[in-house]
């Protein structure tokens, strides 16, 4: 009985959650000025041709776009589980001089808004002659610039029982050990986590990416979605939703399938 | 101690600049001639269609690069600042004075771009301290749509020249009573470019002439304000809450159904067009006095310009005057960026007569002797005033300022944005 | 205790070795920029030419500007109760969701559905479409005999549909509880069932402790992130934070300066201001965070 109810809750709060996934296939199925006609989640005139209009709209392919962001996100993911980790378990571990002032630091870096750092950013990444290419996007993740992910990581390793380490130095490991064998089989759920996240924000980040990319063939996913619409003229509205449907693709397949990484997580640790 | 803060942060900004800057700044690396545009999908396709006729008819190499709107400023602003931007711009007039006023824009004067065809007031919208820093792609004026066939329906009918002010909130009112569920006009109390027009009529332009300072007086203002606050009243026009959940072009209340009478520049007539079964007229604004077309004017909004930087000034102005005289360029481009800006263009697209298009361009060939003079570009933080301006009529429509404490708002904005 | 310095260095090596990428990073991308946005706070820098010296001018400036200080007050309402809520419904979800039953995989991946759809443009329209006068809410109140308002278009209420957006996003608070509920030995939540502890008490005794650094992580990290909300806003006021500013986040007014009325200086003011106060709440934090959080290496450092 209680499983029932359980299952009935949760089922209830799916569909609320599920809504606008549902409400987005339907726009998606419909001409552009039925849309806007009232709502109800059945499309009157189903068609798929905002699928074929969106996928060509601007002359490049879409799947150009979705393999550009494909390769910034995977590249992110590998960047920020490597360096993060590594940064985390020295400023939670390890015993340094100015540990605690660059901890302070760390955590500043995400306290300020990137608007007003924007500017110089470009223009270190300019004389590096990196822009209009991946680089700006990617490099920052392989020098654990995302405090986030940092900060997230050294709570996980800080619930880690320091006993654990005790007994590898004692068969031996130093710092580099302890990190390969203890901390880091450990740390999975975290790093399944920073990997998600990593994808699915960077899948999602427009603002870097606009300033970042110019040419057409090197767009990404967000900038292509925005391009759909424009304030000074009239926007592909069902053009935008077909895309936005084949978009959420490949994110809730990488979610699917790293959510099992976190439960599998303790399966593999020497805990069970 | 303010002073050493103030070194020393001098210093490590310096430093920063120095180390994140030089190598870029000196080597002078120049790859091909870059484009940049804002617009929908349909204009990057367009523009892209001109792009490639210019390459076939054996024009420099370049890239191009595209975003809407929004974002293309906070690009372009972005490039800019970083010493990167591109080298062929679109630039639209509520930003020509930030760019050209901060020495962004080259002198098109001396690099022989073709203007003889252009409608005069185009080919010299960008002048701005006697120097010519951008080309008009179109020539634009203010107007109404108005949907016909549903005044008629109504027992109401269209004057040829449009209402004055006074006629047209008669005509919204008797609409509004006449057909359930319906409004005689949107809401127009918030578009500083549609009061622009109102400024002139009522005996100055908008901005002085010298320095760009507000001309037009805060009693002008506030009956502006007024007039609509009266509309709305009446329910002529909708609540502000309606108002404010109408702004995009396909929940319009014209493309709704829900007002016969929609404004804005006059090629955005045909993005109206395909939402409204009948087919939309183009009208003068309301004006003063009836058939007074005085406080309009026909003037290019979008301009090509280059950048001060650029490294291929001579490329980038061949470019422009392709894509403002070469027949396959003209024809790429149609009416996306506006009503052409010469009789010749004009021709050269107005092929398929009766659409919404068409309609356009005849409005602005009709009114070309019947405005008064453009006005100087718009000044240094006109973006401001246009959002500043909006924001003020919304709260007027929400009851949390009046028109006289709005005007008196708005004066003071401009005051501390222009400069008194 | 009191080595030297040169002692205490020469052992923070393998430390030094770890964080040398973070090192590279902070020195090379973030610092500087950081830096560089400090000192133009101090002038008045319009992005297209050089900054000129104003001193503290644009901090004054900012405490007699209305709309800061009415942006203030909308960030510090929404950070207030968007918050605990969001907290609050992530944890109960990831709870629930960690226990047997079946199926909870779909669960899960269903319940992170809105946070896929992150700040896309589709939300916006959604939303307007749910909250709208004539949106679904309204059809549903209607069905009570409630005639609803236009409630994302009303000044008085569309900061509270931003709020529900928030707290509707609540997957990726949930994950991460998910991930510290996963971290917890089974063998220690046994052992309390053997000692007899009930369904309730081993939630408050031994989940919660155990999992206090997590929530920690999300509360530092929550409030951090609503401070700097902008997305919502920018998205669903279409960059405006209407209606009538009732939805003008912090960070949207500090990028409406910036690139909207080209006011570098002035925006970076705001940016190091917003930057002392999440400061000073994250500071609170961890003040706070010594009393009720508890670390598996607690002792070994102290």
């Amino acid at each position: 009985m209680k499983r029932v109810l359980a299952h009935a809750g949760l089922i209830a709060g799916a569909l609320i959650m599920l809504y606008p996934l549902l409400w987005m296939i339907s726009a998606s199925l419909r001409p552009n000025t039925e849309i806007f006609s009232r709502p109800g989640l059945i499309p009157e005139h189903p068609t798929l041709g905002n699928y074929a209009l969106g996928w060509s709209s601007t002359g490049t392919s879409f799947g150009v776009y979705l393999m550009n962001s494909l390769i910034i996100c995977a590249a992110v993911v590998i960047g920020n589980v490597l360096t993060c980790s590594l940064t985390a378990y020295a400023f939670a571990r390890l015993v340094f001089v100015g540990r605690k002032a660059l901890f302070g630091l760390m955590l500043a870096t995400i306290m300020l808004p990137a608007h007003v750092t924007l500017i110089a950013q470009y223009s270190i990444f300019r004389s590096l002659d990196w822009i209009d290419t991946f680089w700006p996007m990617i490099v920052p993740s392989f020098l654990a610039t995302d405090a986030f992910f940092v900060f997230l990581m050294v709570q996980f390793i800080r619930s880690i029982p320091v006993e654990l380490d005790d007994a590898a130095r004692i068969d031996g490991c130093g710092a580099w050990g302890i990190y390969r064998r203890i901390i880091l089989p450990l740390l999975s759920p975290a790093l399944v986590t920073t990997a998600i996240f990593s994808f699915i924000w960077t899948w999602n980040n427009f603002f870097g990416q606009l300033i970042y990319l110019s040419t057409r063939t090197k767009l990404t996913v967000p900038i292509a979605l925005r391009g759909f619409l424009d304030a000074t003229g009239s926007s592909q509205w069902g053009a935008l939703f077909a895309m936005s449907v084949v978009t959420l693709v490949p994110v809730v397949v990488v979610f699917i399938v790293f959510q099992r990484r976190i439960l599998a997580g303790m399966a593999h640790t020497g805990l069970k | 101690m303010t002073k050493f803060t103030r070194r020393t942060l001098l210093g490590l900004g310096a430093a920063t600049a120095a180390a994140t800057m030089l190598p870029g700044c000196s080597g002078g690396k120049s790859g091909p001639m870059r484009v940049s545009w804002y617009g929908p999908d349909p204009v990057t396709k367009a523009l892209n269609n001109a792009l490639n006729a210019w390459k076939a008819s054996g024009g420099a190499e370049y890239t191009a690069e595209s975003a809407p709107f929004d974002d293309y400023w906070d690009k372009l602003a972005t490039q800019t600042s970083g010493n990167n931007a591109p080298d062929v711009l679109r630039m639209s007039m509520s930003y020509f004075s930030d760019y050209a006023g901060r020495s962004a824009l080259k002198d098109l004067g001396s690099l022989g771009i073709d203007t003889s065809g252009l409608d005069k007031d185009v080919a010299s919208s960008g002048v701005a301290d006697g120097k010519n820093f951008g080309i008009g792609q179109s020539s634009i004026s203010y107007s109404m749509y108005v949907d016909e066939a549903a005044v008629k329906q109504a027992g109401g009918s269209v004057p040829a020249q449009g209402w004055t002010w006074d006629k047209f909130a008669e005509f919204a009112k008797g609409y509004a009573g006449a057909v359930q569920g319906s409004y005689g006009s949107s809401d127009q109390a918030g578009n500083f470019q549609l009061f622009e027009v109102w400024a002139r009529q009522h005996g100055t332009e908008l901005f002085a002439d010298d320095g760009g300072k507000l001309a037009t007086s805060k009693d002008t203002v506030q009956e502006w304000f007024q007039y609509w606050a009266d509309l709305r009243a009446a329910k002529a026009t909708p609540a502000q809450n309606v108002s404010a959940e109408t702004t995009a072009i396909e929940k319009s209340l014209i493309a709704k159904g829900k007002a016969p009478v929609q404004f804005g520049w006059v090629q955005q007539v045909t993005f109206y067009q395909p939402l409204v079964k009948s087919p939309l007229s183009v009208l003068p604004v309301p004006q003063g006095t009836a058939g007074d077309l005085k406080g309009q004017f026909v003037k290019g909004l979008d301009l090509w310009c280059v950048s001060a930087a650029s490294k291929h000034p001579e490329d980038a102005a061949k470019l422009i005057g392709f894509l403002l005289n070469d027949e396959k360029a003209i024809k790429a481009i149609g009416i996306l960026l506006g009503v052409p800006p010469s009789k010749k263009a004009r021709d050269l697209v107005s092929a398929d007569a009766g659409s919404a298009g068409a309609r356009a361009i005849k409005y602005v060939e009709e009114l070309a002797g019947k405005v008064g003079p453009s006005p100087k570009p718009w000044p240094k933080g006109y973006g401001e005033l246009l959002t500043g301006f909006g924001r003020i009529a919304e709260n007027i429509g929400f009851g949390k300022a009046t028109p006289a404490s709005g005007a008196t708002e708005f004066v003071d904005l401009a005051g501390k944005t222009l400069g008194q | 205790m009191s080595d030297s310095l040169g002692t205490r260095l020469r052992r923070s090596g393998p430390a030094y070795l770890f964080l040398l990428p973070w090192f590279i990073g902070v020195v090379g991308l973030t610092i500087g920029p950081m830096l560089l946005s400090l000192y133009y706070s101090f002038t008045d820098y319009a992005l297209l030419n050089t900054p000129e010296w104003k001193g503290l001018q644009n901090y004054t400036d900012l405490f007699q500007d209305s709309r800061y200080l009415q942006s203030l007050k909308v960030t510090f309402i929404y950070v207030a109760v968007s918050v605990p809520l969001e907290m609050a419904f992530a944890l109960a979800v990831a709870v629930l969701l960690n226990k047997g039953l079946r199926g909870l995989a779909v669960y899960r991946a269903l319940y992170y559905v809105p946070s896929l759809l992150g700040g896309s443009v589709a939300i916006a329209l959604l939303w307007q479409q749910i909250f709208g006068s004539d949106g679904l809410l309204n059809d549903i109140l209607g069905v009570f005999g409630i005639h609803g308002r236009g409630w994302i278009s009303e000044p008085g209420t569309a900061l509270w549909t931003l709020i529900v957006l928030r707290v509707w996003q609540f997957g990726a608070p949930m994950v991460i509880f998910l991930a510290g509920l996963r971290q917890i030995p089974d063998e220690v939540l046994e052992a309390a069932e053997v000692d007899g502890a009930g369904r309730w008490q081993r939630f408050w005794r031994v989940t919660l402790p155990l999992l206090s650094p997590v929530v920690f992580f999300n509360l530092v990290l929550q409030i951090i992130g609503a401070f700097q909300a902008f997305t919502p806003a920018f998205v669903i006021s279409g960059g405006k934070g209407g209606p009538s500013d009732s939805t003008l986040f912090y960070t949207l007014y500090l990028y409406q300066q910036a690139f909207g009325n080209f006011r570098m200086g002035y925006a970076a003011a705001m940016a190091w201001i917003l930057l002392l106060i999440i400061a000073v709440f994250t500071g609170l934090n961890f003040v706070l965070g010594r009393r009720w959080v508890f670390y598996g290496d607690e002792g070994a450092r102290r």
